[in-house]
């Protein structure tokens, strides 16, 4: 895929990288490496003021229960529903 | 890139590309940390089926071999965010000439908490309907999406979450063909390893004082164990494949939204003009 040449925010300088959240092409001054992905000044500023990092520290807390109560919900089914689908058929 | 499609042909020569040449030690991170996951689902079906009309009498013994399953499957879900990652960087990376950087082994924890939830949905429906075999790809694919997406999850939730990965199934036919080609290729992996085990065999038949006769009724189509093991293996080579195929695809829907893709398309006709012109 061919990059578009030149920075979003200053036309006058050639594109590093593309913004991950917005795809705008962006010069090495407007990316900031973030997670070992590009963004963009305008994004970053978006985030910190939408994304709370207590709120998203407490959700992902409470995704990981529940990835672990499915995982043993899983894990007891795939016991019991196996061996009464064989003895079935 | 034409602008308005995702060609599935254009995505499989990405992924084809991308895996042998720039990410081939992190396909080998992807089978370490998949094959004891694959190897312990090849042991517990081929023991559910060697219990068979006493299953249910053995339940403890089924439950002790799933709940190992359960530990392996957490490793192989970090390989597989792992190397989705690293197929994301390795392709954003390109245009200024870098593979995928070592910062891949770190996936943030959200966006992993968000996948493994994702994935963990989809092991629990292919507990359930797995056994209707018409579930399998559409759980595979879903799966597999749920992989290619990981980087993209950035407010993980219990809704959210499951939705991002059906979200990029607009153009769903696309993503129809990847699957119905990568079950062919399964299939062709599955018999590419049977006669690779059939010829080292029967080169080991030639070297005189070897007693192969144990192995010659092992490695056999009736047996049941080595058959699950050969699917389990034709897997864990398709996997890599699979996922870059699924990343290089969500990458050109995303492109697709943004407009990226008539941005490239333009710069693209420009640039030929210029040369053209010289």
């Amino acid at each position: 895929m061919a990059a578009p040449a030149h920075c979003f925010y200053h036309p006058d300088r050639s594109a590093l990288a593309i913004c991950v959240s917005c795809r705008k092409p962006i010069c090495q001054s407007c990316s900031t490496l973030w997670e070992g992905m590009h963004h963009c000044t305008a994004c970053l500023a978006l985030r910190r003021a939408t994304v709370g990092e207590r709120g998203t520290a407490v959700r992902t807390v409470f995704m990981v229960l529940l990835t672990f109560a499915l995982l043993a919900l899983a894990t007891v089914l795939r016991g019991w529903i196996g061996a009464i689908l064989v003895e079935g058929f | 890139m034409k602008p308005g499609g995702v060609s599935v042909t254009a995505v499989l020569d990405e992924a084809a590309e991308l895996v042998p040449r720039e990410l081939a030690s992190w396909a080998g991170l992807l089978a370490l940390t998949s094959l004891p996951l694959r190897f312990l689902e090849a042991h517990f079906l081929n023991r559910l089926f060697q219990l068979g009309d006493n299953a249910t009498d053995y339940v403890n013994y089924l439950l002790s071999l799933s709940w190992l399953v359960a530990l392996a499957l957490l490793p192989a879900l970090w390989g597989r965010a792992v190397f989705a990652r690293a197929c994301a960087l390795a392709l954003s990376g390109r245009a200024a000439g870098r593979g995928a950087p070592l910062r891949a082994l770190r996936p943030s924890f959200p966006s992993f908490a968000a996948y493994a939830y994702a994935a963990t949905v989809a092991e629990l429906l292919l507990v359930l309907f797995g056994w209707t075999v018409v579930a399998l790809p559409l759980l595979a694919l879903y799966a597999g999406l749920a992989a290619a997406t990981t980087y993209l999850q950035e407010r993980p939730g219990p809704l959210a979450s499951l939705a991002l990965p059906i979200r990029m199934l607009r153009p769903f036919f696309p993503f129809l063909g990847l699957t119905a080609i990568f079950s062919v290729a399964l299939l062709l992996a599955l018999i590419n390893l049977f006669f690779l085990f059939a010829l080292g065999l029967w080169l080991a038949g030639g070297a005189s004082g070897l007693d192969l006769s144990w192995w010659q009724v092992t490695l056999t189509p009736g047996n049941q164990q080595y058959l699950m093991l050969l699917i389990a293996c034709a897997v864990t080579v398709v996997e890599p494949f699979w996922i870059a195929s699924l990343v290089a695809a969500v990458r050109r829907v995303r492109a697709r939204e943004s407009g990226e893709d008539l941005a490239a398309w333009f710069a693209d006709i420009l640039t030929r003009d210029r040369e053209e012109a010289a």
